[in-house]
């Protein structure tokens, strides 16, 4: 199985984002711009301590039936995957990490300046987030010449009925631990700031 | 291509799965199992008028054909090569066809730029030897890559070479890559023809090749598809017939496009269409010579006498230990920083020195290159007289860069112009032959002109060159600012060349640096100065009269600008001086001013004011204003917690002294706050713990990850009124639940208040306990929880 392995992605455009994930409301909100300056330096800083990684795998579905999706010995059983990749012939899974040097950041803010670290953490959450849509486009470029088509949405690992401990499919397949990943007892992966996701691939039509 | 269109051919993949191809087949290796097959698509393309044919090598390189397990890169290669020549005949070309490698590049991705360059020279060793015309480099869709691939074809052979990536609908390529800065980039590397193929139709491309026209000094090349791709029945469609694309090309040559063919979903017959639609159209003319511009991966700056580009210096380790010692430790943070900071304060281009003393300075630049190219949208600047360093960054980076610097010493021309000629580099021109410092514009006029004359000789243009004016400091030579004046005017209206300075020398050992660098800068702009490395700050507009005059040579050993300017204060903000300390307090608290809240606490002690009427009249009631935004969506969470922060810097100092004035002080309600077991995601548990601190709650605060069994312990210890518990993941939230129940058991009189992320009302009350969703919400249950408010202090 091929692995896509993006060393470096380059940090996706997302400020509109992390001032909505942290409450701003057009036409609501009233932040001074000296605020916004402030604010906006933290998400420079935050940037600066991103080291965004990414893998990607394509996986061809085995078997499959209304509440599992199979893919050789691995399995989901999810409703909602098994909805989403009716007409699939195959899984795209993903996963991006930020990297150690924000989480560290985010946390020894914490005590002292807890506005710098929640600026921190929503920037980080938002490019990570960023990075997944990053990993669709450049898979669906890869996948026009083979007439294929990647499907828009995608499903987060605890997102619904996909549980969170599907992680331990994601950590083995994508073989995370090689971009700095580990994961936990209870499923998280570490860094903090890491996410895994899943989509569909349609199958080839001639 | 100057009297006419140039047709290439159209959609090879489309047509070989129509004539056969299986799914999931190598189609390289395939096309060779079956030869006939591939004769006769090149033969309809030739029949339909293509005037270039490509060979059907666009996945032929090792990286994808060891996804088949096929190692005969050059055999591959030169067979299909050979099968194009040998249906060409004599009227066409055939174009020896690159495509990516399906792997990013350095510094965008795991492929080291060097082992992308050999793959690519793998395979155009193969294409010469089955005798290919020319090549192409196509559907890049990361300049990194195409950079590559044009390296790998220009050291190995003199043949022409198109490049063409494929931009998206938004107008760039899926790495970000904007068209004009790509055209920049190639055509000053080498390339020879450059343009767009596939992902759009060729209205959408049309306006991509109109962008790239103005700064093109090389032929421009589109292949679109047939239209835009639709999925009907989950199946990809191309709908857009022949003489539609025959129609929409007539725009694509109006555009600029002076060689045209078709992409995915394109046929013989839409080729010839084009060829019919475009006969008439004589191509429009490039520009003579490579423009003065420079480009990143994702941006690009045009060079021009009449407008002004700052170029920031900060990334540079002189005088900047912190900066050295994290450049030495391998930790580029800074630069990072440097390079947001920059941008944000409006620099055009980034000059980038890595000349730590005892560094490996090679390594640190092209680290900090890499780097860069990622963390920043702006060009760079190469500042190094190491030519290796000079070499390996030029290699490296994703753009069109300028090198600081090139000196009239012979020695380092012959070293350098060969390296920027073929990275096609610009690079500033430092007038400079030996170590004396020309101090007359006269003299810089003789070494610039001299330089000139010998850059030239080595294949560089003089738009490729921006000439120092050479700024010394005032204080020491009291002419020096006129005499650069007054080279910069030569340079920019006689010679025609453009010009850039180090601001700040001209400041050095005088008062008011920033004041003397701004009025300098606004008399050099007036000469036609196109770039200055300086602190983006010193941009801002200056005509100060006492500046100009010390920089106009009209102010005697500088002693009118000293006088007025040694030792001047620090402008003060105004002050708000009708209100009261304890009204500021509570701005302070409101605007989330953390700076001054402490000061302003202690004046309001100090005017009288005792503590306890400062806390419950105006620090708790800036509080809940700042609450209630919050929940007005007036404020969002940066501003709450900044006001949070304030408040508690204020608490800090009025607490010990409630006591102490005798206060009566009611019992505060205790809190105990955890993140429950296998959750390391604590911030927002911090943030509630904050606010209810804040608002009179004693906190004791357990941290993350904290075991059922610990919680259950600490409660019997300390007693609390409350707990509050958190869990982000839906792994994790069933620990509240053991919590809760466990508390239960042990039949533990305290209340649960329970949140997080993916915590929900329902949640809570299948638990049968109360629920916050933010900050705000968790101070208003906790005061019902516990009876208590916020004047519980």
């Amino acid at each position: 199985m091929q692995l896509y392995n993006f060393a470096s992605i380059p940090p996706p455009s997302v400020t509109e984002r992390i001032y909505a994930r942290m409450g701003f409301r057009e036409g609501k909100t009233k932040v001074s711009q000296e605020k916004i300056d402030l604010y906006e330096r933290y998400m420079r800083e935050a940037l600066g301590l991103l080291e965004l990684k990414g893998v990607a795998a394509r996986w061809p579905i085995t078997r499959r039936s209304p509440v599992r999706v199979e893919i050789g010995e691995a399995a989901f059983d999810s409703k909602l995957l098994a909805s989403l990749a009716g007409t699939c012939g195959e899984l795209l899974g993903m996963a991006v990490t930020a990297g150690a040097k924000i989480v560290e950041a985010i946390h020894s803010c914490e005590k002292n300046d807890l506005t710098r670290s929640v600026v921190y953490d929503a920037t980080a959450s938002e490019v990570v987030d960023g990075c997944f849509d990053w990993i669709q486009k450049y898979m669906q470029q890869t996948l026009r010449p083979e007439n294929r088509q990647l499907l828009a949405k995608r499903i987060s690992c605890g997102y619904a009925d996909f549980s969170l401990s599907n992680q331990k499919i994601f950590f083995q397949l994508l073989q995370l631990d090689t971009l700095g990943i580990t994961l936990t007892e209870s499923f998280m992966l570490v860094p903090e700031k890491s996410a895994s996701a899943v989509t569909g691939i349609l199958a080839y039509e001639k | 291509m100057k009297t006419r269109v140039v047709v290439l051919d159209g959609a090879m993949g489309t047509q070989l799965q129509q004539r056969g191809l299986p799914a999931g087949a190598c189609p390289e290796a395939w096309c060779a199992a079956h030869p006939e097959v591939l004769r006769a698509i090149h033969a309809d393309y030739i029949s339909g008028g293509a005037d270039i044919i490509y060979t059907c090598t666009f996945g032929a390189n090792r990286e994808k054909l060891s996804q088949y397990n096929l190692t005969d890169v050059f055999s591959l290669n030169k067979d299909l090569a050979k099968l194009a020549r040998a249906a060409c005949g004599k009227t066409s070309l055939v174009a020896g066809d690159i495509g990516p490698t399906g792997k990013f590049v350095k510094p965008f991705g795991e492929l080291e730029f060097e082992d992308a360059v050999d793959v690519f020279k793998a395979q155009v060793r193969g294409l010469l030897a089955g005798g290919v015309h020319l090549f192409v480099i196509e559907t890049m869709m990361d300049i990194q890559e195409a950079r590559a691939a044009l390296l790998a074809v220009k050291e190995l052979s003199d043949a022409f070479t198109i490049v063409t990536l494929t931009f998206e609908k938004s107008g760039r390529t899926l790495n970000g890559n904007d068209p004009v800065s790509a055209l920049i980039t190639l055509q000053s590397l080498g390339a020879d023809a450059v343009g767009c193929n596939c992902s759009t139709g060729p209205k959408d491309m049309a306006r991509i090749i109109a962008r790239m026209a103005p700064y093109a000094a090389v032929p421009l090349v589109a292949k679109p598809n047939a239209g835009v791709p639709k999925l009907v029945d989950n199946r990809t469609v191309f709908n857009m017939d022949a003489a539609t694309f025959g129609a929409h090309c007539r725009s694509l040559a109006s555009a600029g496009a002076g060689v045209m063919g078709g992409c995915c979903g394109t046929t013989p017959e839409h080729i010839r269409a084009l060829k019919k639609a475009v006969r008439n159209i004589k191509p429009r003319r490039q520009l003579k010579q490579i423009p003065a511009a420079l480009s990143s991966a994702r941006s690009f700056v045009a060079l021009d006498r009449k407008k002004f580009c700052m170029v920031g210096e900060k990334i540079n380790p002189t005088g900047k230990k912190k900066l050295q010692a994290e450049l030495m430790s391998g930790n580029f943070s800074l630069v990072r920083q440097f390079a947001k900071e920059q941008e944000a304060q409006g620099a055009g281009l980034l000059d980038v020195n890595m000349g730590v003393p005892g560094a490996d300075e090679k390594k640190l630049l092209t680290q900090a290159i890499s780097i860069l190219s990622i963390a920043t949208d702006l060009p760079l600047v190469i500042d190094s007289s190491n030519a290796d360093a000079v070499e390996s960054a030029l290699r490296l980076y994703p753009g069109r860069a300028l090198v600081n610097s090139l000196s009239g010493e012979k020695e380092r021309i012959r070293v350098l112009v060969p390296l920027l000629k073929k990275y096609g580099a610009m690079c500033v021109l430092l007038p400079l032959q030996s170590k004396k410092l020309p101090r007359s514009c006269a003299e810089r006029k003789k070494i610039v002109l001299e330089t000139v004359r010998a850059i030239q000789k080595g294949g560089l243009m003089l738009s490729d060159l921006v000439v120092d004016g050479l700024v010394l400091t005032v204080s020491t030579q009291p002419d020096s600012g006129v005499e650069t004046l007054k080279t910069i005017a030569w340079c920019s209206k006689s010679l025609k060349v453009n010009t850039v300075v180090g601001l700040s020398n001209i400041s050095f050992g005088l008062p008011q640096r920033h004041l003397l660098n701004r009025t300098f800068l606004t008399l050099a702009k007036a000469q036609g100065l196109s770039l200055a490395i300086a602190d983006p700050q010193d941009a801002l507009p200056s005509k100060n009269k006492f500046a100009q005059a010390l920089l106009r040579n009209k102010d005697a050993q500088g002693r009118n600008y000293i006088a007025r300017f040694s030792g001047i204060p620090a402008q003060k903000p105004s002050e708000a001086v009708t209100l009261s300390a304890q009204a500021l307090v509570s701005r302070a608290i409101i605007e989330g001013d953390k700076d001054t809240i402490s000061g302003l606490v202690r004046q309001a002690l100090q005017n009288g004011i005792d503590a306890y009427t400062l806390m419950q009249s105006h620090m708790i009631p800036a509080i809940i204003t700042v609450g209630e935004y919050f929940e007005q969506k007036r404020y969002f969470l940066p501003q709450l917690i900044a006001s949070a922060e304030a408040m508690k810097q204020g608490i800090d100092i009025v607490e010990p002294l409630l006591a102490g004035a005798g206060a009566q002080r009611s019992k505060t309600a205790l809190v105990l706050m955890a993140t429950v077991e296998g959750d390391v995601h604590d911030i927002g548990k911090n943030i509630v713990t904050l606010m209810l601190k804040n608002h009179g709650f004693t906190i004791v605060d357990l941290g993350k990850d904290v075991s059922t069994r610990k919680i259950i312990e600490c409660i019997k210890t300390h007693k609390p009124d409350i707990v509050g518990l958190s869990a982000l993941m839906t792994t994790t939230m069933v620990n509240i639940a053991k919590v809760v129940e466990a508390a239960r058991q042990e039949k533990l009189q305290c209340k649960f208040m329970i949140g997080g992320a993916v915590v929900s009302r329902h949640y809570a009350q299948s638990l049968g306990v109360a629920y916050a969703k933010d900050g705000v919400e968790a101070v208003r249950i906790a005061r019902d929880l516990s009876g208590s408010g916020p004047t519980a202090l």
